[in-house]
Protein backbone atom coordinates (compact mmCIF):
# COMPACT_ATOMS: atom_id res chain seq x y z
CA UNK A 1 0.00 0.00 0.00
CA UNK A 2 1.23 3.46 -0.80
CA UNK A 3 1.84 6.00 1.94
CA UNK A 4 0.82 8.98 -0.16
CA UNK A 5 -2.67 9.22 -1.55
CA UNK A 6 -2.93 9.75 -5.28
CA UNK A 7 -3.93 13.36 -4.64
CA UNK A 8 -0.96 13.95 -2.33
CA UNK A 9 1.46 12.42 -4.81
CA UNK A 10 0.04 14.49 -7.64
CA UNK A 11 0.28 17.65 -5.56
CA UNK A 12 3.90 17.00 -4.57
CA UNK A 13 4.99 16.11 -8.09
CA UNK A 14 3.31 19.23 -9.44
CA UNK A 15 4.29 21.73 -6.75
CA UNK A 16 7.42 20.36 -5.07
CA UNK A 17 5.89 20.49 -1.59
CA UNK A 18 3.04 19.00 0.41
CA UNK A 19 1.26 20.02 3.60
CA UNK A 20 0.00 17.44 6.10
CA UNK A 21 -2.19 19.46 8.43
CA UNK A 22 -2.69 16.91 11.20
CA UNK A 23 0.69 15.21 11.26
CA UNK A 24 1.12 15.44 15.04
CA UNK A 25 -1.81 14.74 17.37
CA UNK A 26 -2.01 17.07 20.41
CA UNK A 27 -0.31 14.70 22.85
CA UNK A 28 2.58 14.03 20.51
CA UNK A 29 2.91 17.72 19.73
CA UNK A 30 3.10 18.51 23.45
CA UNK A 31 5.80 15.91 24.07
CA UNK A 32 7.81 17.12 21.12
CA UNK A 33 7.49 20.74 22.11
CA UNK A 34 8.61 19.90 25.66
CA UNK A 35 11.64 18.05 24.29
CA UNK A 36 12.47 21.03 22.09
CA UNK A 37 12.15 23.43 25.01
CA UNK A 38 14.56 21.28 26.98
CA UNK A 39 16.99 21.14 24.05
CA UNK A 40 16.76 24.89 23.62
CA UNK A 41 17.53 25.46 27.29
CA UNK A 42 20.62 23.24 27.08
CA UNK A 43 21.73 24.99 23.92
CA UNK A 44 21.29 28.49 25.35
CA UNK A 45 23.12 27.54 28.52
CA UNK A 46 26.20 26.40 26.64
CA UNK A 47 27.45 28.64 23.81
CA UNK A 48 29.90 25.93 22.78
CA UNK A 49 27.02 23.84 21.49
CA UNK A 50 26.81 24.03 17.74
CA UNK A 51 24.27 26.32 16.19
CA UNK A 52 23.45 29.61 14.58
CA UNK A 53 22.95 32.51 16.99
CA UNK A 54 21.81 35.51 14.98
CA UNK A 55 19.12 38.08 15.60
CA UNK A 56 17.19 36.81 12.57
CA UNK A 57 17.71 33.06 13.14
CA UNK A 58 18.52 30.66 15.91
CA UNK A 59 19.36 27.13 14.86
CA UNK A 60 20.04 24.28 17.22
CA UNK A 61 22.23 22.09 15.03
CA UNK A 62 22.09 18.28 15.23
CA UNK A 63 18.92 18.00 17.26
CA UNK A 64 19.23 14.19 17.40
CA UNK A 65 21.92 14.70 20.01
CA UNK A 66 19.40 16.21 22.43
CA UNK A 67 17.27 13.18 23.21
CA UNK A 68 15.83 9.87 22.03
CA UNK A 69 12.51 11.39 20.98
CA UNK A 70 14.28 13.20 18.17
CA UNK A 71 15.75 9.90 16.97
CA UNK A 72 12.33 8.27 17.08
CA UNK A 73 10.98 11.10 14.91
CA UNK A 74 13.23 9.85 12.11
CA UNK A 75 10.75 7.09 11.45
CA UNK A 76 7.57 8.94 12.29
CA UNK A 77 4.83 6.48 11.32
CA UNK A 78 2.75 9.06 9.44
CA UNK A 79 5.47 11.03 7.75
CA UNK A 80 8.45 8.77 7.16
CA UNK A 81 6.65 6.36 4.81
CA UNK A 82 5.78 9.34 2.64
CA UNK A 83 9.38 10.50 2.55
CA UNK A 84 10.62 7.03 1.74
CA UNK A 85 8.11 6.82 -1.05
CA UNK A 86 9.24 10.15 -2.51
CA UNK A 87 12.97 9.46 -2.24
CA UNK A 88 13.19 5.71 -2.59
CA UNK A 89 14.22 2.73 -0.48
CA UNK A 90 17.79 4.05 -0.12
CA UNK A 91 16.63 6.99 2.03
CA UNK A 92 19.14 8.36 4.55
CA UNK A 93 19.21 11.35 6.91
CA UNK A 94 21.43 14.26 5.86
CA UNK A 95 20.83 16.87 8.54
CA UNK A 96 18.48 17.73 11.42
CA UNK A 97 17.84 20.96 13.29
CA UNK A 98 15.54 22.92 15.53
CA UNK A 99 14.87 26.33 13.99
CA UNK A 100 13.67 29.33 15.94
CA UNK A 101 12.89 32.47 13.96
CA UNK A 102 12.68 35.30 16.47
CA UNK A 103 9.85 37.78 16.37
CA UNK A 104 10.75 40.70 14.13
CA UNK A 105 13.32 38.75 12.08
CA UNK A 106 13.62 39.98 8.50
CA UNK A 107 15.30 38.30 5.55
CA UNK A 108 16.74 39.96 2.46
CA UNK A 109 17.33 38.10 -0.80
CA UNK A 110 17.20 34.74 0.91
CA UNK A 111 15.68 32.67 -1.86
CA UNK A 112 17.62 29.51 -2.58
CA UNK A 113 17.61 25.84 -3.48
CA UNK A 114 18.84 23.27 -0.98
CA UNK A 115 20.28 21.11 -3.76
CA UNK A 116 22.19 22.69 -6.58
CA UNK A 117 24.94 20.37 -7.82
CA UNK A 118 26.29 21.29 -11.26
CA UNK A 119 26.75 17.65 -12.26
CA UNK A 120 23.11 16.75 -11.59
CA UNK A 121 20.18 17.54 -13.86
CA UNK A 122 17.90 18.71 -11.09
CA UNK A 123 14.59 19.25 -12.87
CA UNK A 124 14.18 15.48 -13.14
CA UNK A 125 16.20 14.35 -10.13
CA UNK A 126 15.25 14.16 -6.47
CA UNK A 127 18.18 14.20 -4.10
CA UNK A 128 16.58 15.58 -0.96
CA UNK A 129 13.23 15.90 0.75
CA UNK A 130 12.95 18.06 3.83
CA UNK A 131 10.24 17.70 6.45
CA UNK A 132 9.28 20.64 8.67
CA UNK A 133 7.28 19.90 11.82
CA UNK A 134 5.41 23.02 12.96
CA UNK A 135 5.62 23.30 16.75
CA UNK A 136 3.85 26.62 17.18
CA UNK A 137 1.12 28.25 15.11
CA UNK A 138 2.60 30.27 12.26
CA UNK A 139 0.63 33.36 11.38
CA UNK A 140 0.37 34.70 7.83
CA UNK A 141 3.13 37.20 8.69
CA UNK A 142 4.90 34.87 11.10
CA UNK A 143 7.99 33.97 9.11
CA UNK A 144 6.57 30.87 7.48
CA UNK A 145 8.65 29.37 4.71
CA UNK A 146 7.81 30.99 1.38
CA UNK A 147 7.78 28.51 -1.49
CA UNK A 148 7.65 28.91 -5.25
CA UNK A 149 5.37 26.05 -6.35
CA UNK A 150 6.63 24.01 -9.27
CA UNK A 151 10.13 25.49 -9.16
CA UNK A 152 11.64 22.04 -8.50
CA UNK A 153 11.02 21.28 -12.16
CA UNK A 154 12.35 24.52 -13.61
CA UNK A 155 15.27 24.20 -16.03
CA UNK A 156 18.62 25.45 -14.73
CA UNK A 157 18.93 29.21 -14.75
CA UNK A 158 18.67 32.28 -12.62
CA UNK A 159 15.43 32.93 -10.77
CA UNK A 160 14.53 36.26 -9.19
CA UNK A 161 15.54 36.93 -5.59
CA UNK A 162 13.45 39.84 -4.37
CA UNK A 163 14.51 41.96 -1.40
CA UNK A 164 11.34 41.00 0.45
CA UNK A 165 10.75 37.22 0.33
CA UNK A 166 6.99 37.59 0.12
CA UNK A 167 7.33 39.72 -3.03
CA UNK A 168 8.17 36.66 -5.12
CA UNK A 169 5.43 36.32 -7.72
CA UNK A 170 3.27 33.20 -7.37
CA UNK A 171 4.84 32.22 -4.06
CA UNK A 172 2.91 30.59 -1.22
CA UNK A 173 3.44 30.98 2.53
CA UNK A 174 3.57 28.08 4.95
CA UNK A 175 1.25 29.71 7.49
CA UNK A 176 0.17 26.62 9.40
CA UNK A 177 -1.13 25.50 12.77
CA UNK A 178 1.03 23.71 15.31
CA UNK A 179 0.97 19.99 14.64
CA UNK A 180 1.14 20.38 10.87
CA UNK A 181 4.07 19.18 8.81
CA UNK A 182 5.16 20.08 5.32
CA UNK A 183 7.45 18.25 2.95
CA UNK A 184 9.57 20.05 0.39
CA UNK A 185 11.78 18.79 -2.43
CA UNK A 186 15.40 19.90 -2.12
CA UNK A 187 15.14 21.56 -5.50
CA UNK A 188 12.11 23.66 -4.63
CA UNK A 189 13.03 27.33 -4.57
CA UNK A 190 12.20 28.74 -1.14
CA UNK A 191 13.00 31.34 1.49
CA UNK A 192 12.41 32.01 5.16
CA UNK A 193 9.67 34.60 5.46
CA UNK A 194 9.78 37.83 7.44
CA UNK A 195 8.43 37.35 10.93
CA UNK A 196 6.41 40.50 11.46
CA UNK A 197 4.53 39.08 14.43
CA UNK A 198 5.44 39.05 18.09
CA UNK A 199 5.70 35.26 18.16
CA UNK A 200 8.71 33.07 17.45
CA UNK A 201 8.46 30.55 14.65
CA UNK A 202 9.48 27.08 15.86
CA UNK A 203 10.21 24.26 13.45
CA UNK A 204 11.81 20.86 13.76
CA UNK A 205 13.53 20.03 10.48
CA UNK A 206 14.89 16.77 9.08
CA UNK A 207 16.51 16.61 5.65
CA UNK A 208 16.51 13.20 4.01
CA UNK A 209 18.59 12.18 1.02
CA UNK A 210 20.06 8.95 -0.32
CA UNK A 211 22.47 6.61 1.39
CA UNK A 212 25.10 7.11 -1.30
CA UNK A 213 25.31 10.76 -0.20
CA UNK A 214 27.45 12.01 2.66
CA UNK A 215 25.90 13.34 5.83
CA UNK A 216 25.90 17.13 5.77
CA UNK A 217 29.13 18.68 7.06
CA UNK A 218 29.06 18.95 10.85
CA UNK A 219 26.26 16.43 11.31
CA UNK A 220 28.36 13.28 11.61
CA UNK A 221 26.63 11.29 14.32
CA UNK A 222 28.31 10.74 17.69
CA UNK A 223 28.42 7.29 19.26
CA UNK A 224 25.49 7.95 21.59
CA UNK A 225 23.22 8.64 18.62
CA UNK A 226 24.49 5.67 16.65
CA UNK A 227 23.80 3.47 19.66
CA UNK A 228 20.10 4.22 19.17
CA UNK A 229 20.08 2.64 15.72
CA UNK A 230 18.06 -0.35 16.83
CA UNK A 231 16.41 -1.22 13.51
CA UNK A 232 17.85 -1.88 10.04
CA UNK A 233 16.15 1.25 8.75
CA UNK A 234 17.60 3.38 11.51
CA UNK A 235 21.04 2.01 10.72
CA UNK A 236 20.52 3.06 7.12
CA UNK A 237 19.09 6.44 8.09
CA UNK A 238 22.14 7.14 10.25
CA UNK A 239 24.58 6.15 7.51
CA UNK A 240 25.73 2.90 9.07
CA UNK A 241 25.08 0.63 6.08
CA UNK A 242 26.81 -0.03 2.77
CA UNK A 243 26.22 3.12 0.67
CA UNK A 244 25.97 1.13 -2.55
CA UNK A 245 24.66 -2.16 -1.19
CA UNK A 246 21.17 -3.49 -0.49
CA UNK A 247 18.59 -1.21 1.10
CA UNK A 248 17.17 -1.79 4.55
CA UNK A 249 13.86 -3.64 4.66
CA UNK A 250 10.98 -1.53 5.76
CA UNK A 251 7.34 -2.43 6.47
CA UNK A 252 4.65 -1.19 4.17
CA UNK A 253 2.77 1.86 5.43
CA UNK A 254 -0.33 -0.21 6.12
CA UNK A 255 1.60 -2.49 8.49
CA UNK A 256 3.04 0.44 10.42
CA UNK A 257 -0.17 2.36 10.90
CA UNK B 1 41.43 26.75 -20.61
CA UNK B 2 39.81 23.44 -21.40
CA UNK B 3 41.80 20.27 -20.77
CA UNK B 4 39.77 18.42 -23.38
CA UNK B 5 40.31 19.30 -27.00
CA UNK B 6 37.20 20.22 -28.99
CA UNK B 7 37.32 16.79 -30.64
CA UNK B 8 37.63 15.03 -27.29
CA UNK B 9 34.75 17.04 -25.85
CA UNK B 10 32.53 16.19 -28.79
CA UNK B 11 33.46 12.50 -28.60
CA UNK B 12 32.80 12.44 -24.88
CA UNK B 13 29.42 14.13 -25.15
CA UNK B 14 28.35 11.93 -28.05
CA UNK B 15 29.78 8.58 -27.03
CA UNK B 16 30.19 8.70 -23.25
CA UNK B 17 33.71 7.36 -23.33
CA UNK B 18 37.14 8.51 -24.41
CA UNK B 19 40.41 6.82 -25.25
CA UNK B 20 43.80 8.44 -24.81
CA UNK B 21 46.70 6.58 -26.36
CA UNK B 22 50.26 6.42 -25.17
CA UNK B 23 49.77 8.02 -21.79
CA UNK B 24 52.42 6.00 -20.00
CA UNK B 25 55.98 5.57 -21.20
CA UNK B 26 57.60 2.14 -21.38
CA UNK B 27 59.43 2.89 -18.15
CA UNK B 28 56.19 4.01 -16.53
CA UNK B 29 54.37 0.87 -17.60
CA UNK B 30 57.19 -1.26 -16.18
CA UNK B 31 57.14 0.58 -12.87
CA UNK B 32 53.37 0.31 -12.44
CA UNK B 33 53.40 -3.30 -13.55
CA UNK B 34 56.08 -4.10 -10.97
CA UNK B 35 54.00 -2.40 -8.28
CA UNK B 36 50.91 -4.31 -9.43
CA UNK B 37 52.82 -7.61 -9.41
CA UNK B 38 53.97 -6.89 -5.89
CA UNK B 39 50.41 -6.05 -4.81
CA UNK B 40 49.12 -9.20 -6.45
CA UNK B 41 51.69 -11.35 -4.65
CA UNK B 42 50.76 -9.84 -1.28
CA UNK B 43 47.07 -10.26 -1.99
CA UNK B 44 47.50 -13.93 -2.94
CA UNK B 45 49.52 -14.58 0.20
CA UNK B 46 46.87 -12.99 2.38
CA UNK B 47 43.38 -14.37 1.70
CA UNK B 48 41.73 -11.96 4.14
CA UNK B 49 42.74 -8.98 1.99
CA UNK B 50 39.60 -7.68 0.29
CA UNK B 51 38.74 -8.64 -3.23
CA UNK B 52 37.07 -11.08 -5.55
CA UNK B 53 38.63 -14.53 -5.98
CA UNK B 54 36.93 -16.42 -8.78
CA UNK B 55 38.74 -18.56 -11.36
CA UNK B 56 37.50 -16.40 -14.23
CA UNK B 57 37.96 -13.04 -12.53
CA UNK B 58 40.07 -11.64 -9.73
CA UNK B 59 39.78 -8.17 -8.26
CA UNK B 60 42.17 -6.66 -5.77
CA UNK B 61 40.08 -4.03 -4.03
CA UNK B 62 41.45 -0.72 -2.82
CA UNK B 63 44.65 -0.96 -4.83
CA UNK B 64 45.89 2.42 -3.56
CA UNK B 65 46.49 0.76 -0.19
CA UNK B 66 49.27 -1.36 -1.68
CA UNK B 67 51.80 1.12 -3.02
CA UNK B 68 52.19 4.91 -3.01
CA UNK B 69 53.15 4.76 -6.67
CA UNK B 70 49.53 4.16 -7.66
CA UNK B 71 48.61 7.61 -6.40
CA UNK B 72 50.58 9.01 -9.33
CA UNK B 73 47.93 7.56 -11.60
CA UNK B 74 45.02 9.05 -9.66
CA UNK B 75 46.11 12.60 -10.47
CA UNK B 76 48.21 11.85 -13.53
CA UNK B 77 48.88 15.09 -15.41
CA UNK B 78 47.75 13.72 -18.77
CA UNK B 79 44.55 12.11 -17.54
CA UNK B 80 43.32 13.75 -14.38
CA UNK B 81 42.62 17.18 -15.93
CA UNK B 82 40.41 15.50 -18.50
CA UNK B 83 38.52 13.51 -15.90
CA UNK B 84 38.19 16.51 -13.60
CA UNK B 85 36.71 18.48 -16.44
CA UNK B 86 33.98 15.93 -17.15
CA UNK B 87 33.22 15.18 -13.49
CA UNK B 88 33.60 18.70 -12.13
CA UNK B 89 35.88 20.46 -9.65
CA UNK B 90 34.23 18.65 -6.71
CA UNK B 91 35.78 15.38 -7.91
CA UNK B 92 36.55 12.61 -5.43
CA UNK B 93 37.56 8.96 -5.73
CA UNK B 94 34.83 6.43 -4.93
CA UNK B 95 36.68 3.16 -5.44
CA UNK B 96 39.83 1.73 -6.98
CA UNK B 97 40.96 -1.74 -7.87
CA UNK B 98 43.21 -4.00 -9.91
CA UNK B 99 41.37 -6.39 -12.24
CA UNK B 100 42.91 -9.65 -13.39
CA UNK B 101 40.97 -11.59 -16.03
CA UNK B 102 42.63 -14.86 -17.04
CA UNK B 103 41.85 -16.43 -20.42
CA UNK B 104 39.06 -18.95 -20.70
CA UNK B 105 36.38 -17.48 -18.47
CA UNK B 106 32.85 -17.25 -19.82
CA UNK B 107 30.96 -13.96 -19.56
CA UNK B 108 27.22 -14.09 -20.23
CA UNK B 109 25.21 -11.46 -22.07
CA UNK B 110 23.55 -10.49 -18.81
CA UNK B 111 26.82 -8.82 -17.77
CA UNK B 112 25.78 -5.60 -19.53
CA UNK B 113 25.13 -2.90 -16.94
CA UNK B 114 25.70 0.71 -15.98
CA UNK B 115 27.68 1.69 -12.90
CA UNK B 116 25.05 4.09 -11.63
CA UNK B 117 21.73 2.51 -12.58
CA UNK B 118 21.04 0.38 -9.53
CA UNK B 119 23.29 2.16 -7.09
CA UNK B 120 22.54 5.85 -7.48
CA UNK B 121 18.82 6.33 -7.01
CA UNK B 122 17.13 9.71 -7.31
CA UNK B 123 19.24 11.06 -10.17
CA UNK B 124 18.18 11.55 -13.79
CA UNK B 125 21.29 9.94 -15.21
CA UNK B 126 20.62 10.69 -18.85
CA UNK B 127 21.63 14.30 -18.21
CA UNK B 128 23.81 13.99 -15.13
CA UNK B 129 27.39 12.86 -14.50
CA UNK B 130 27.69 11.04 -11.22
CA UNK B 131 30.65 8.74 -11.91
CA UNK B 132 33.48 8.41 -14.40
CA UNK B 133 35.57 5.27 -14.39
CA UNK B 134 39.18 5.35 -15.58
CA UNK B 135 40.75 2.11 -16.85
CA UNK B 136 44.49 1.71 -17.23
CA UNK B 137 45.70 -1.49 -18.92
CA UNK B 138 49.06 -2.85 -17.81
CA UNK B 139 49.13 -5.41 -20.65
CA UNK B 140 48.01 -5.10 -24.24
CA UNK B 141 44.34 -6.09 -24.50
CA UNK B 142 43.35 -7.40 -27.95
CA UNK B 143 39.73 -7.33 -29.09
CA UNK B 144 39.20 -10.93 -28.02
CA UNK B 145 41.26 -10.54 -24.87
CA UNK B 146 38.47 -9.51 -22.51
CA UNK B 147 38.38 -5.94 -23.77
CA UNK B 148 35.69 -3.82 -22.15
CA UNK B 149 32.63 -3.50 -24.36
CA UNK B 150 30.74 -0.21 -24.38
CA UNK B 151 27.55 0.87 -26.09
CA UNK B 152 28.38 4.35 -27.43
CA UNK B 153 25.85 7.04 -26.60
CA UNK B 154 24.03 4.94 -24.02
CA UNK B 155 24.98 7.38 -21.26
CA UNK B 156 22.09 9.50 -22.54
CA UNK B 157 19.60 6.63 -22.38
CA UNK B 158 16.54 7.19 -20.24
CA UNK B 159 15.47 4.24 -18.09
CA UNK B 160 12.71 3.32 -20.51
CA UNK B 161 15.04 2.67 -23.47
CA UNK B 162 14.79 -1.06 -24.21
CA UNK B 163 18.13 -2.84 -24.28
CA UNK B 164 18.20 -6.09 -26.24
CA UNK B 165 19.01 -9.29 -24.41
CA UNK B 166 22.02 -11.15 -25.81
CA UNK B 167 23.59 -14.52 -25.16
CA UNK B 168 27.15 -13.23 -24.98
CA UNK B 169 28.23 -9.64 -24.45
CA UNK B 170 29.87 -9.33 -27.85
CA UNK B 171 26.46 -9.79 -29.55
CA UNK B 172 25.13 -6.44 -28.34
CA UNK B 173 24.22 -4.44 -31.46
CA UNK B 174 26.37 -1.36 -31.93
CA UNK B 175 28.83 -2.14 -29.17
CA UNK B 176 32.50 -1.22 -29.37
CA UNK B 177 35.36 -3.33 -28.02
CA UNK B 178 37.91 -1.18 -26.25
CA UNK B 179 41.03 -3.02 -27.36
CA UNK B 180 44.05 -1.14 -26.10
CA UNK B 181 47.78 -1.16 -25.56
CA UNK B 182 49.54 -1.11 -22.23
CA UNK B 183 50.04 2.56 -21.43
CA UNK B 184 46.81 3.69 -23.06
CA UNK B 185 43.99 4.96 -20.88
CA UNK B 186 40.24 5.02 -21.42
CA UNK B 187 37.44 6.32 -19.28
CA UNK B 188 33.68 6.16 -19.47
CA UNK B 189 30.57 7.79 -18.03
CA UNK B 190 28.88 5.94 -15.18
CA UNK B 191 25.65 5.69 -17.16
CA UNK B 192 27.27 4.05 -20.19
CA UNK B 193 26.14 0.50 -20.75
CA UNK B 194 29.21 -1.69 -20.65
CA UNK B 195 30.30 -5.25 -20.08
CA UNK B 196 33.49 -7.19 -19.68
CA UNK B 197 34.30 -9.10 -22.83
CA UNK B 198 35.21 -12.76 -23.03
CA UNK B 199 38.92 -13.35 -22.84
CA UNK B 200 39.53 -15.81 -25.66
CA UNK B 201 43.18 -14.85 -26.04
CA UNK B 202 46.10 -16.51 -24.34
CA UNK B 203 46.97 -13.46 -22.24
CA UNK B 204 45.67 -12.42 -18.84
CA UNK B 205 43.98 -9.04 -18.93
CA UNK B 206 45.45 -6.73 -16.28
CA UNK B 207 43.74 -3.46 -15.61
CA UNK B 208 43.91 -0.77 -12.95
CA UNK B 209 40.70 1.13 -12.40
CA UNK B 210 39.88 4.34 -10.61
CA UNK B 211 36.25 5.35 -10.22
CA UNK B 212 35.62 9.05 -9.64
CA UNK B 213 32.51 10.78 -8.32
CA UNK B 214 31.86 13.88 -6.24
CA UNK B 215 33.08 14.93 -2.82
CA UNK B 216 29.52 14.88 -1.45
CA UNK B 217 29.21 11.18 -2.26
CA UNK B 218 30.20 8.39 0.08
CA UNK B 219 33.14 6.14 -0.72
CA UNK B 220 32.57 2.59 -1.81
CA UNK B 221 32.42 0.27 1.19
CA UNK B 222 35.93 -0.85 2.10
CA UNK B 223 37.59 2.09 0.35
CA UNK B 224 37.71 4.47 3.27
CA UNK B 225 41.43 5.37 3.27
CA UNK B 226 43.63 3.84 5.93
CA UNK B 227 45.77 6.14 8.07
CA UNK B 228 48.73 5.12 5.93
CA UNK B 229 46.95 6.11 2.72
CA UNK B 230 45.76 9.35 4.28
CA UNK B 231 49.40 10.17 5.05
CA UNK B 232 50.16 9.89 1.32
CA UNK B 233 47.71 12.67 0.46
CA UNK B 234 50.30 15.40 0.27
CA UNK B 235 48.28 17.96 -1.71
CA UNK B 236 44.85 19.51 -1.18
CA UNK B 237 43.58 17.78 -4.30
CA UNK B 238 44.78 14.41 -3.08
CA UNK B 239 43.03 15.06 0.22
CA UNK B 240 39.83 15.88 -1.65
CA UNK B 241 40.24 12.79 -3.82
CA UNK B 242 40.47 10.59 -0.72
CA UNK B 243 37.38 12.14 0.83
CA UNK B 244 39.38 14.09 3.43
CA UNK B 245 37.62 17.31 2.44
CA UNK B 246 34.33 18.86 3.38
CA UNK B 247 31.44 17.22 1.59
CA UNK B 248 29.17 20.11 0.79
CA UNK B 249 30.52 23.42 2.05
CA UNK B 250 33.53 25.45 1.12
CA UNK B 251 35.66 25.64 -2.00
CA UNK B 252 36.94 22.71 -3.97
CA UNK B 253 40.61 21.85 -3.85
CA UNK B 254 42.67 23.41 -6.57
CA UNK B 255 44.51 20.92 -8.74
CA UNK B 256 48.17 20.41 -7.94
CA UNK B 257 49.54 18.31 -10.71
CA UNK B 258 52.64 16.22 -10.58
CA UNK B 259 55.04 17.65 -13.16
Amino acid sequence: MEALTQAQRFFFETNGYLVIEDALPPGELARLRAACDEAEALWRADPRRRGVRRPDLEQVIAILEYGPLFVEMLEHPRIFPMIRELLGPDVMLLDHDYFITPAGATIHRGWHYDENFPSVYHPRSRLMVKVFYVLQDIDWNGGGTVILPGSHSYPPGQLPNPDVPEDMPSSVRMALPAGAAYLMAGRTYHCVGNNLTGVERRLLIYTYGHKWMKVWDGYEHPAEVLAQATTPMRRQLLGMTDPYGPNAPYPEAAEVA
Amino acid sequence: MSALSAAQRLAWEAQGYLRVEGVLSAAGIAAFRAAADDAEARWRRTPEMPGCRMPEFEEIEAILEYNPLFFDLVDHPRIFPLVREVVGPDIQLLDHAYYITPPGGVVAGTAWHTDVGRRILGVYHARSTMMVRVMIPLEDVPEDGGATLVLPGSHRFTPDVPVPGVQVPEEMPGCVRLACRAGDVYFFHGNVLHSPGNNRSTTTRRMLLFNYGHRWMRMWKGHEPSSWLQSQAATPMRRQLLGLWRGYYGPNAEPTLTP
